[in-house]
C-alpha cells in the first residue's frame, strides 16, 4: 500500500491523500472517493476513511480521500467558481475525480459517503457521469408499513422507553445522557417519490448501489431489506446492495463493527468489478 | 502549505507551512503536536489554523500526525507511546534541518504537550514551550476517557434489542480510537510536572475557561512563565461536546506571540 499527499483545485486548495495498492491498480476497476462526513476531516470519523482506504489498496483498489474547501487542511479559494455550496462540491468532487483519472488511469470512481457525506455522493453521482457506484453509510431511506409496525413494537418492548416514561412521569429523567448520536438529521432525506426517481436514473446509468444502515438509523431504519421494499416499484435488481449492522453505532467506532463494514465493502466491490483472468 | 511523509521509511505525515512571502520580523520555526483520539478531530482545523497565523507572522511550521494517528502510517493498535514521543524528536529534527533554525518552538495540544514536555526532557537545548489545556496527569486522563467510552457504550443503541447492548470498559478502545497497551501503559504515567524540574525550557499555559492546573500554573509563575486566560469554553472531556470542533482561539494570537517571542 503506497499513500502520496496531493494538492489539488483550481486554485490548489483542496488537500488530499491517494492511496494505492503496492500493484498498479487494474484500470478496469474503479477507484474510490471518500466524501467528508458532516464537519470530519478526510480521515473519516475515528480514521473510519483510513481504514476502510487502506483496506481497499490491499484489496486492490486505489482511493483518493480529501478535504472540502474550508474543511481540514484544504482553503476556500478566493475565486470559487461557484456560489452555492452544493455546487462548489460538484465542482471540488470533478477535480478529485480528474487527479484519479491523471493519477490511477481510471475512468470511473464509487463514491463513498457516511451520513452528510452519503447524502452528498447521492447528489454527486447524479451529476457526474464518471460515477460507477455509490457506497451510504446511513445515507438515504424510505419509511415502509415493516418499519412503522417494527418500530412501534420496538418502543412497546424496550424496558429502557418504559423507564423513561415513568421516569417522566413520575420523577426525574435519568436517560438525558445525549454521548451517543441519536437519529441522523444532518442531511435533508429525500422524499419516497425523489429518492425512487434518482435511483431509478442512476440503474439506468448502471451505477451500482451500496446502503449500510447501523444501530443509529433506528428513526428511519429498522430491518434488512426496508430499502428495496420501500422502492418495489422500480427495478433495483443487482444494482442495489442493502447491509444492516444494527450493532453498530454512527461511525462505527467499535473495531469489530468497523471490520464487518470493511469486509461487506470489499466483498461488494470485488463481485461488482471482478479481475479479468 | 507542503503536505509530505517523512521520519523513519517516510512513515509520519506531515504539514509544513513556509513563512508567508510578505511575512515580517524574525525567522522563527514552531512545531504543532497535536492531541490524541477524539481530541485530535476537535481541534485539527483549529490547529491548521494556528499554523497558517504563525506562517503569517514568518514561522516555519510543522504540524504532523503520530504513527498509528491521522494519516501517518502504521495500524492504530500498532501505536506506542515511547514511539510517540520518539516520531515528536523526529518532527524536531526535521524542522531545525529544514530551517537550519536550532532553536524550535512547541506548541502542544492536550496529550500533545505531555509528548511535547517528554520528547523535549532528553535533548540538551533551552526551549519554549505553551501547552494549550494540557493533560497534566496521563492517569487521571485515561480514567475520564474511560468513564465516557464506558458511557457511550452503554447508551449505544440504548433502543435497540438488548443483544445490540454493549458497555464497554477494559478494552483497548476508547471512543472510537484503539490504543494498545504500549500506549495505555506510557500515557498512564506520564506527568507533566515531572518534566519541570529537570528542564530549564520556557513554559507558559494557556488555558480555556474551566481547564484547571493548580501545580503547573505554580510552577509556570514561579518560572517567569505566562498564563494565558482563554475565552473560550472547550469542554474536552464533557462527552457530548465530542464532535464539537474547536474554533480558532480569540487568544490565537497572544499565544503565538508568547511562544514565537
Amino acid at each position: 500500500m503506497r499513500e502520496t499527499p496531493l494538492i489539488f483545485g483550481h486554485e490548489s486548495h483542496l488537500v488530499g491523500i491517494l492511496c494505492e495498492p503496492d500493484e498498479p491498480a487494474r484500470k478496469e476497476r474503479p477507484a474510490l472517493m471518500f466524501l467528508n462526513a458532516g464537519l470530519e476531516h478526510r480521515v473519516g470519523p475515528r480514521g473510519l476513511s483510513v481504514a476502510v482506504a487502506r483496506a481497499l489498496a490491499d484489496a486492490g483498489f486505489a482511493s483518493l480521500r480529501f478535504d472540502y474547501a474550508g474543511m481540514g487542511e484544504s482553503r476556500k479559494p478566493q475565486s470559487p467558481l461557484a456560489v452555492e455550496r452544493r455546487d462548489e462540491l460538484q465542482v471540488e468532487c470533478a477535480a478529485a475525480i480528474e487527479l484519479l483519472h491523471e493519477r490511477v488511469g481510471c475512468s470511473r470512481v464509487v463514491l463513498f459517503g457516511l451520513c452528510s457525506g452519503a447524502d452528498d455522493a447521492h447528489h454527486v453521482a447524479l451529476s457526474q457521469s464518471a460515477v460507477a457506484g455509490m457506497i451510504q453509510i446511513d445515507g438515504h431511506a424510505a419509511i415502509t408499513a415493516g418499519f412503522k409496525w417494527r418500530y412501534i413494537a420496538q418502543r412497546l418492548s424496550s424496558p429502557r422507553r418504559w423507564q423513561n416514561w415513568f421516569e417522566r412521569k413520575f420523577g426525574t429523567p435519568s436517560d438525558t445522557d445525549h454521548a451517543v448520536i441519536e437519529g441522523i438529521d444532518f442531511f435533508e432525506m429525500p422524499d419516497r417519490d425523489t429518492l425512487a426517481g434518482d435511483l431509478s436514473t442512476l440503474v439506468a446509468r448502471d451505477v451500482r448501489l451500496f446502503y449500510a444502515y447501523s444501530g443509529a438509523t433506528h428513526g428511519y431504519y429498522n430491518h434488512a431489506g426496508q430499502l428495496r421494499n420501500a422502492l418495489a416499484d422500480i427495478e433495483l435488481g443487482d444494482h442495489l446492495h442493502e447491509q444492516f449492522l444494527p450493532s453498530a453505532d454512527h461511525t462505527f467506532s467499535r473495531n469489530a463493527e468497523r471490520m464487518r463494514l470493511i469486509e461487506a465493502v470489499i466483498g461488494w466491490l470485488q463481485s461488482g468489478w471482478p479481475v479479468a483472468e | 502549505m507542503v503536505p509530505f511523509f517523512f521520519g523513519a521509511q517516510d512513515t509520519l505525515y506531515g504539514a509544513y507551512h513556509p513563512p508567508s512571502p510578505d511575512a515580517q520580523g524574525p525567522e522563527t520555526a514552531l512545531l504543532i503536536c497535536q492531541g490524541i483520539g477524539y481530541e485530535y478531530m476537535r481541534a485539527y482545523r483549529a490547529c491548521w489554523q494556528m499554523a497558517e497565523t504563525a506562517a503569517a507572522g514568518n514561522a516555519h511550521v510543522l504540524r504532523f500526525d503520530y504513527r498509528g494517528t491521522g494519516d501517518s502510517q502504521g495500524r492504530q493498535h500498532d501505536a506506542s507511546w515511547a514511539e510517540w514521543i520518539a516520531n515528536t524528536r523526529e518532527a524536531i529534527a526535521w524542522l531545525q534541518h529544514t530551517t537550519a533554525l536550532s532553536h524550535v518552538r512547541i506548541l502542544g495540544v492536550r496529550v500533545g504537550a505531555l509528548i511535547a514536555a517528554a520528547a523535549s526532557a532528553g535533548d540538551i537545548d533551552r526551549r519554549r514551550l505553551l501547552f494549550w489545556d494540557p493533560v497534566v496527569d496521563g492517569e487521571a486522563y485515561l480514567r475520564d476517557i474511560a468513564d465516557m467510552h464506558e458511557s457511550q457504550t452503554r447508551n449505544m443503541n440504548r433502543y435497540r434489542p438488548r443483544r445490540h447492548h454493549h458497555a464497554e470498559r477494559g478494552a483497548d478502545e476508547y471512543l472510537g480510537f484503539h490504543w494498545p497497551t504500549p500506549v495505555v501503559d506510557g500515557l498512564a504515567q506520564a506527568r507533566l510536572i515531572a518534566y519541570a524540574p529537570t528542564r530549564v525550557d520556557d513554559w507558559d499555559v494557556a488555558l480555556s475557561q474551566g481547564e484547571q492546573a493548580p501545580a503547573l500554573i505554580e510552577t509556570i509563575t514561579a518560572r517567569g512563565g505566562h498564563v494565558i486566560d482563554m475565552a473560550e469554553t472547550i469542554d474536552w472531556t464533557d462527552i457530548r461536546a465530542q464532535y464539537r470542533r474547536v474554533a480558532l482561539p480569540r487568544s490565537a494570537e497572544t499565544m503565538l506571540d508568547r511562544v514565537l517571542c
